[in-house]
């Protein structure tokens, strides 16, 4: 199939149309479709560990609180984070990207249309597997989701549902390690013709990292994980006490588990860098610079593994605390330049720039908290307690969970054709923001007091009371928010499909030239490009983006 | 491209340094090797985006002047549907799983699971018209 000069370059032609229904679903290779199932998905474990959150702080919400067992809360704290990190922040990130970057770069599907899906289905079996833990006798693994070695060994953890978390994450690390090739791959072969590196958008490049940052740190965990099954089962000594493998298994889990929490925020940080120009009407201040914080973040995730190891006292300090440091300075240029976009622009507020400010607010939050725990002796007295429960919510929570939701409005329109609606959007974000705040801005003032993490209960004469019970309300305001927004989702999709091809109007990014919904091969037409906003370019063309390059008299068509 | 293959390279680089410097304040062997095959990995990704744009003429997609048409023509071949990638994710799950409860089950789900690879590797040996 040849092209003209309006219609882009297109894949062969499928030899049958795409099967619909159930069938369709389960054939589908269609990168639209894979993103949407990803980020559904996603969000469902998004829900039912906030879910098991609740629990937990219902348990605490006063001294004595008899709701679950030690055993059951120990079970619930584990599957939290480990659903969080493993079922809902990657595969969310990933499902976006999934969606959004073939479109930002002007591209027909990924470039291995089978292996995304085959990444999808690993992840979505890999996650059944991992929760399929509650249904057995002893319950779900049960030693936090970084799975300290000898606690995760078959001594102490002996119950055959720490198998199945391990086996899970093994088949969720393969599935997301696939798709991080599938991305470099598509990013690096199927852009549109003057798409160059430096005019794709900020989304896009944070993945390209997020992708290269996931083929280096997910081989660790799953070798790592996979040992610790040998271990367990076929008599190995890898991360035996007596050969010092506790440390081990702590090196090889942060090596992997700091750039994780980077590969997690990355792509909401590339996320809010999108959405802060369109509702700002102004193009994005310090692209490049951008570009290279996100280079520099990258490097030194890879160098400050260690800072999460300090109690275990035999670590380097001034090596993981200055680099800790330093590991700031690039995330204070972006906060500079998204300050930048911003500044004199013509500022709106709906729902995506809403919740993007408060992406900005919340982490930085937890970027200030992170240079305090850097510094070794303050570590020292608050790593064991909810001091860091809370920084560690405050960066999360901050950035995932604000950038999804971000997201999640921003994209909701090309994803389905339909604008969410903007009084609910708005009445979502303040009770998110607020409740946020609530639940964990006290616990920093807790875990300073010195309540400890990972406790069931405490005692009446702890002075832990107030603050826990201030916390757990905060927390069912979280699950109110959570409510609102299905509610605003159910009313939004009576509603008739007829978003605009740019429904925001200022659209910057490729993805705003086409439909909404984007066609099976995403483009009927491609405009030319010339500036890192061809969208843009297209709407306002006396007022060019970037690096924009004049058309060029020779070529004259 | 080629400033794209720096970026890399300066990645790679950077390991290197790191790591030296691990050595230097004292660090341990894993962290050591971990850094060093980081570089290794950077130093391939940027290596290999170095030998394209040496030895292949830069394509429309990297030129600021190109024309939407310029790229015209059949990018490839894409698939327009496929049940393999659910049945090796479907029969890895079992597999791995399988294998916690019964060697039986671990050999049945392996059989499965390298079905379903050959399925997926071989769908395409002779490509629709």
């Amino acid at each position: 199939m040849t092209a003209t000069a309006t219609v882009p370059a297109a894949p062969a032609a499928p030899s049958h149309q795409p099967l619909r229904g159930l069938t369709g679903l389960i054939t589908t290779t269609d990168h639209k479709v894979i993103g949407k199932a990803y980020c559904l998905t996603g969000f469902g474990y998004f829900m039912l560990s906030g879910l098991f959150a609740l629990l937990i702080r219902a348990q605490l919400a006063g001294p004595g609180v008899k709701l679950l067992s030690r055993e059951q809360y120990d079970q619930l704290f584990t599957m939290h984070g480990s659903i969080m990190m493993y079922l809902f922040a990657t595969p969310f990130a990933f499902g976006l990207a999934n969606f959004v970057v073939p479109l930002q770069i002007g591209a027909p599907d990924m470039s291995f249309p089978r292996l995304n899906a085959l990444s999808f289905w690993l992840f979505f079996f890999g996650g059944l597997v991992m929760i399929s833990g509650f249904l057995t006798p002893d319950g779900a693994a049960d030693f936090g989701w970084f799975s300290y070695a000898p606690l995760s060994t078959e001594i102490y953890a002996p119950h055959v549902g720490v198998d199945l978390w391990i086996v899970g994450i093994i088949l969720t690390g393969l599935g997301t390690t696939l798709g991080a090739i599938n991305l470099v791959t598509t990013i690096f072969t199927l852009r549109a013709p003057g798409m160059t590196m430096f005019r794709m958008p900020i989304f896009t490049w944070n993945m390209l990292v997020v992708s290269v940052l996931t083929l280096l740190a997910f081989p660790v965990l799953t070798v790592a994980m996979l040992m610790l099954l040998v271990d367990r089962h076929l008599g190995g000594f890898v991360f035996s006490p007596a050969n010092n493998g506790p440390i081990l298994w702590e090196h090889l889990f942060w090596f992997f588990g700091h750039p994780e929490v980077y590969i997690v925020a990355l792509p909401f940080f590339g996320v809010v860098s999108d959405i802060l120009p369109v509702f700002s009407k102004k193009p994005v201040f310090g692209y490049k610079g951008l570009v290279f914080a996100t280079f520099a973040i990258a490097a030194y995730s890879l160098t400050v593994w260690a800072h999460h190891m300090y109690t275990t006292g035999v670590v380097v300090l001034p090596y993981f605390a200055g680099l800790s440091f330093v590991i700031a300075v690039p995330t204070g240029v972006k906060f500079f330049n998204w300050i930048g976009t911003m500044w004199g622009g013509s500022l709106t507020f709906p729902p995506p720039m809403l919740f993007s400010i408060g992406f900005l607010l919340t982490f930085l939050g937890g970027g200030l908290t992170g240079v305090m725990l850097a510094a070794a002796p303050i570590d020292f007295h608050l790593a064991k307690s909810y001091f860091l429960v809370a920084h560690f919510h405050y960066t999360m929570f901050g950035s995932i969970v604000f950038g999804a939701f971000a997201a999640i409005y921003y994209w909701w329109p090309k994803m389905t054709g339909r604008m969410l609606g903007e009084r609910l959007g708005k009445a979502h974000f303040w009770v998110t923001f607020i409740g946020f705040h609530t639940t964990f801005f006290v616990q920093h003032i807790l875990g300073i007091r010195g309540m400890p993490r990972r406790v069931a209960s405490y005692a009446p004469t702890d002075g832990f009371t107030f603050l826990n019970r201030v916390s757990t309300v905060g927390s069912f305001l979280l699950g109110i928010s959570t409510v609102i927004f299905l509610v605003n989702v159910a009313l939004t999709a009576r509603r008739p499909a007829d978003a605009a091809n740019d429904p925001w109007e200022y659209g910057q990014t490729l993805e705003w030239v086409t439909t909404s919904p984007p066609p099976r091969q995403n483009f009927t037409a491609l405009p030319r490009i010339r500036s890192n906003r061809p969208a843009w370019d297209v709407n306002y063309p006396d007022n060019p983006g970037l690096g924009h390059t004049p058309r060029r008299a020779s070529r004259a068509p | 491209m080629k400033f794209t293959a720096r970026l890399f390279l300066l990645l790679a680089a950077f390991d290197i340094g790191a790591a030296v410097l691990y050595l230097a304040v004292g660090g341990e062997p894993a962290g050591l090797t971990m850094l060093f095959l980081a570089a290794g990995l950077h130093a391939i990704i940027g290596g290999y985006i170095w030998r394209l744009t040496r030895r292949h003429a830069i394509g429309p997609e990297d030129r600021e002047d190109a024309e939407i048409s310029d790229g015209a023509g059949t990018v490839g071949f894409f698939s327009a549907g496929s049940v393999w990638p659910f049945a090796v994710g479907l029969t890895a799950a079992i597999c791995g799983a399988g294998a916690l409860f019964a060697p039986i089950s671990a050999v049945a789900g392996g059989v499965l699971l390298v079905g379903a690879i050959l399925g997926l590797a071989t769908e395409y040996w002779r490509l629709p018209d």
